[in-house]
This record gives structure tokens, C-alpha cells and sequence, in this order.
């Protein structure tokens, strides 16, 4: 599965919220293999995801992609990471 | 004795002299720290020599393409603009990239200690402005002293560093507190004045706090303005064509172009400024990729109650509509000052479009905080102001160095005070004969 965190200038908040969504996963011990990536908006379409973490302001821009899309209010919440991972891979039967 | 030396000139030439090298180690030992497997130690540190030639190579595209404004406004305006001899922020990269790297680490390693032993308990972890901030400085250093013993100089720049990655957020924490209500995170980037100031001249509208910027709505139509690939293009480009129709096509195709007609030079310059950006953005990221967490992870252990100080998008949710407002005020204020800087003979300002966004956006945030929509604009206003000021000041302040680079990124902390710290140093190095 390719994941990928997206910010405005794909460098300091999505290195942040890769951190720790990698963090996340690690604990989450899950049994299919996953790439976390960090981008920019703009090279986020390109990057053809299956799953995107971003935050409220760049929900529109990263809408219309076929990835499932994750809103973050708290980059630095692993809670809110961990929970809103689990509710999705759930949905999907991967967890 | 001899093998000693023998030793120390093999690393001088293969390591530290190889500008991105060092950065590789830095990272490479994150990694290792981490425990990371050997195939993601390898690639992780190869990537991040990479993104460091990277952003010296796109930082040489973007001097290159925004260099011919010092010319064509001089002829539109007749100010003499002379950026000879100067090193040049790529050439700088390059022959002080292994300092810059030292002194980020080692700032780092001081800002921990601040925060374990003091009260002050924040650690920086936006890693990109931290080798900005250490880049500029470090010029506005070597502008006095050329040759400097390198030794004292990492120990003190690393000193210096952690003081101000400490402080800054410590400082800007009321203020922040003003935005998001409680201590989770902390603000740690160099728009830190800017944010500060359009705070605190938000408060001029007090009274009408409430009426927030949140309850305004900013038309679909403008969100193509948040992309910096996208605005930087257009603003550039904008720019040039206006620059190249009142210095006159005469001149601009025997002077400027080589021969290239000048509307189409001038739209390939605008993108070509946009390249850079965009190629140095995507450097960026791959240079502290594997060090962000090497850093969290090592203050985690050191100092586990840390407040994490963080780069300046994480305001943007708490009031999205302010970013647009005090990035469009900051951008409108620094095109307006252009015009007047240029007819009245005082300066030739070339507006920085990614601190017009970076530190606009915040500014409005935190002006909206204490003053609402018109806190927001007012801020905007206020930081637009700074930013074309301090572009003034830095690049005399930089004129030997990398006055090319402060003619394109403007962050408050590192264009409103560097000629004010080049005059302390000056002064110190009367005193102390240095």
C-alpha cells in the first residue's frame, strides 16, 4: 500500500506527519506491506496513492484523487493517527 | 604524528570539503541511532547527500534567474545595484555547507540541554529552517571575518544556534497561545518576528476581535494562489514582463536577453524562478528526511516533556481564511513597496513570493487572533512592511556573500536582523581584535 503524507510545500509538516504515522503503523504490527512517503500538494497527484493523510486546509486540493483521504487536525497526536488508521484499515478488512 | 595528520587531511579532503558528505553522516548516524536496517541506513543517507546537492543546485537556478532584475532596474530606475564579487548563496552552500551542518547539529544538541536544564522546554524541530537560519547568520559572520578560526567558529555558532532554537519558541508561545488555546505544540520557524508583531498590532482592533476572518468566505477561484509552484510562476512572470515593457525592448534585447525577445524572456525567467523553487523544495524534503526523526527521536529520550516546536503551517487549520487574508495583504503590501522603492530611487526590492506566503499566512493567523479580520489584514500589512525593509538592509548586510539569496527568501528572523548582528560583530571584532 503506498501512503502518503501531504502538505503545502511537501517539507516540514509532511516529514513530521510521516514520522509519526510510520511510528503508528510500526505499533499497529499490520500484516501487508506499506510505503509512507511526504509530499506537496502539487506533486500529489503524480504520486498515484492509496492512501493520503493530510490536513483541513488541503482537503479540497487532495479530494479528487483516488486515494482515501485521512484528515489530521494534530500532526503530533499518534493517538488521533493510530485511531483514524485503525477505523480506515478496518473498513477495508485490512486490520 | 605524521599519520595523524596524514588522517586529518584524508577526512579535510574527502569529507569535509565534499559539501553534502557531511549531512550523509549526520543522517546516517540518525539512522543507526534509530536502528534502522542496513538497506534503509544506506538509502537514506545516500538520499540526503542528494537533496543537499540538490538545493545547492537549485539555489544556483534561482540566483541565475532572478539576478537580471538588479539591471533592469537599474535602468528603469537608475539605482546602482553591484552583486560583483560576491560568493553567491550556491557557491556558499558549497564551501560552507559542512560548518552550516556541523553547527545545525550542534545547535541541536545545545537546544536539548537548554530544554533539559532550564525551564525553557522546547525543542525545534523544523530541521530546514534551522540550516537556513545557521546559513544566513553564518554569512553575515563571515562578512566581518573572512577567516575565522573553524573551531571557535562551530563551537559558538552551535551555542548561538541552540539559544535562539530555544528562545524563539519560547518567546512566541504567548502569542500562540492567542491562536490555539493551550501548550501542545509550539511555533518554531524564522517568521517567528513577523508572527509576534502582527499579534501585537492586531490588538489595535481589540474591540472587534469577534468578528473573526473564519466567517468570511474566500471565493474557490483564488485557492490556485496556495500552490508555490503555481504563484511563484505567475507573480515572477508577472514581474518580469512589467520590469521588461518600461525598460524598453532595445534595451533589454542588447543588454539582457542575448538576443532573446523580451516578452518571451521574460516568461521564461518567471518560470525558471518558479523551477528553482519548486526543484529546492523537493531537495529540501530529501535532505532532513531521515534527520527530522533522528532529532525527534533523540529529544524524545533526553527530554520526554518537551513542548516540539513546529513549522509554521500547523496555525493554518485554526483559521484558514486568515492565511489567505494576510498572505494576500503581505503580497499586495510588497508589490506596492516595490513601486514606491523603485520611484523614489531608495531600493530595488524584488518581492520574495514564498515569504510573502510563509509569513503572511501566519502573520494573518496570529493577527486574527487578537483582531479579527482586520487584525488579520493589518498584520499582513505590517509584516509586508518588514519583509521589504529587511530585503533592503540584508542584501547591503550580505553584499560579499549571499545578498543574492536574501533577495528571494525573506523569513523576518533572518532579513530584519542580520545587519544589526553584522554591526555587533563588527564592533566585537574592534574590541577584541579578531
Amino acid at each position: 500500500m503506498k501512503v502518503y503524507a501531504i502538505c503545502g510545500a511537501g517539507v516540514g509538516t509532511s516529514t513530521l506527519l510521516k514520522m509519526n504515522i510510520e511510528d503508528v503503523y510500526k505499533k499497529l504490527n499490520l500484516n501487508f506491506t506499506y510505503r509512507i512517503y511526504n509530499t506537496s500538494v502539487s506533486l500529489a497527484k503524480s504520486a498515484n496513492a492509496d492512501l493520503i493523510y493530510s490536513f483541513q486546509s488541503f482537503e479540497k486540493d487532495v479530494q479528487d484523487m483516488s486515494a482515501h483521504v485521512i484528515i489530521i487536525n494534530n500532526l503530533m497526536d499518534l493517538e488521533e493517527i493510530e485511531n483514524k488508521t485503525i477505523e480506515y484499515l478496518k473498513s477495508i478488512n485490512k486490520i | 604524528m605524521e599519520l595523524l595528520l596524514g588522517i586529518s587531511n584524508f577526512l579535510k579532503t574527502y569529507l569535509f570539503d565534499q559539501p553534502g558528505f557531511l549531512i550523509g553522516i549526520v543522517a546516517f548516524v540518525g539512522l543507526l541511532i534509530q536502528k534502522k536496517g542496513i538497506s534503509e541506513v544506506i538509502s537514506g543517507s545516500v538520499k540526503s547527500v542528494i537533496g543537499f546537492l540538490i538545493v545547492s543546485t537549485a539555489a544556483g537556478i534561482i540566483a541565475g534567474a532572478v539576478f537580471p532584475i538588479a539591471d533592469i532596474l537599474n535602468k528603469i530606475i537608475g539605482i546602482e545595484v553591484s552583486t560583483a564579487g560576491a560568493i553567491g548563496q550556491e557557491g556558499f552552500i558549497n564551501q560552507w555547507g559542512s560548518e552550516i551542518t556541523i553547527i545545525m547539529t550542534g545547535s541541536f544538541f545545545v537546544n536539548i540541554l537548554i530544554a533539559r536544564f532550564t525551564k525553557a522546554k522546547f525543542v525545534y524541530l523544523t530541521v530546514h529552517q534551522m540550516f537556513w537560519m545557521i546559513f544566513v547568520y553564518l554569512a553575515a559572520f563571515l562578512e566581518v571575518v573572512p577567516v575565522p578560526n573553524i573551531p571557535m567558529l562551530l563551537v559558538l555558532g552551535s551555542i548561538l544556534g541552540g539559544i535562539y532554537f530555544t528562545l524563539q519558541p519560547a518567546i512566541t508561545q504567548p502569542f500562540l497561545r492567542k491562536v490555539t488555546g493551550n501548550d501542545n505544540f509550539a511555533y518554531g520557524h524564522t517568521t517567528s518576528f513577523g508572527v509576534i508583531v502582527a499579534s501585537i498590532v492586531g490588538n489595535v482592533f481589540k474591540g472587534k476581535k469577534e468578528q473573526t476572518s473564519e466567517d468570511i468566505k474566500i471565493p474557490e477561484k483564488l485557492s490556485f494562489l496556495k500552490e508555490i509552484t503555481v504563484s511563484t510562476a505567475l507573480i515572477m512572470t508577472l514581474l518580469y514582463t512589467i520590469g521588461v515593457l518600461l525598460a524598453g525592448n532595445t534595451y533589454i534585447v542588447e543588454n539582457i536577453s542575448e538576443g532573446q525577445a523580451p516578452i518571451s524572456w521574460a516568461i521564461n525567467q518567471g518560470l525558471t524562478v518558479s523551477l528553482g523553487i519548486t526543484v529546492l523544495l523537493v531537495g529540501v524534503n530529501m535532505m532532513i528526511a531521515e534527520i527530522v526523526p533522528a532529532f525527534r527521536g533523540i529529544s524524545q529520550k533526553i527530554v520526554p516533556n518537551a513542548i516540539p516546536a513546529l513549522d509554521c503551517p500547523v496555525v493554518f487549520s485554526f483559521a484558514p481564511t486568515a492565511v489567505m487574508l494576510g498572505f494576500v495583504s503581505t503580497l499586495s503590501t510588497v508589490i506596492i513597496c516595490t513601486l514606491i522603492f523603485g520611484v523614489t530611487g531608495f531600493y530595488s526590492l524584488t518581492p520574495p513570493v514564498i515569504t510573502t506566503f510563509f509569513a503572511g499566512g501566519p502573520a494573518g493567523v496570529f493577527g486574527n487572533s487578537t483582531g479579527g479580520w482586520r487584525g488579520a489584514v493589518l498584520g499582513g500589512i505590517v509584516v509586508g512592511l518588514l519583509i521589504s525593509f529587511g530585503q533592503a538592509l540584508t542584501v547591503g548586510a550580505l553584499s560579499t556573500t549571499v545578498a543574492d539569496f536574501a533577495r528571494w527568501s525573506n523569513d523576518l528572523d533572518y532579513a530584519v536582523f542580520p545587519y544589526f548582528f553584522r554591526k555587533i560583530i563588527e564592533f566585537l571584532a574592534m574590541i577584541f581584535h579578531f
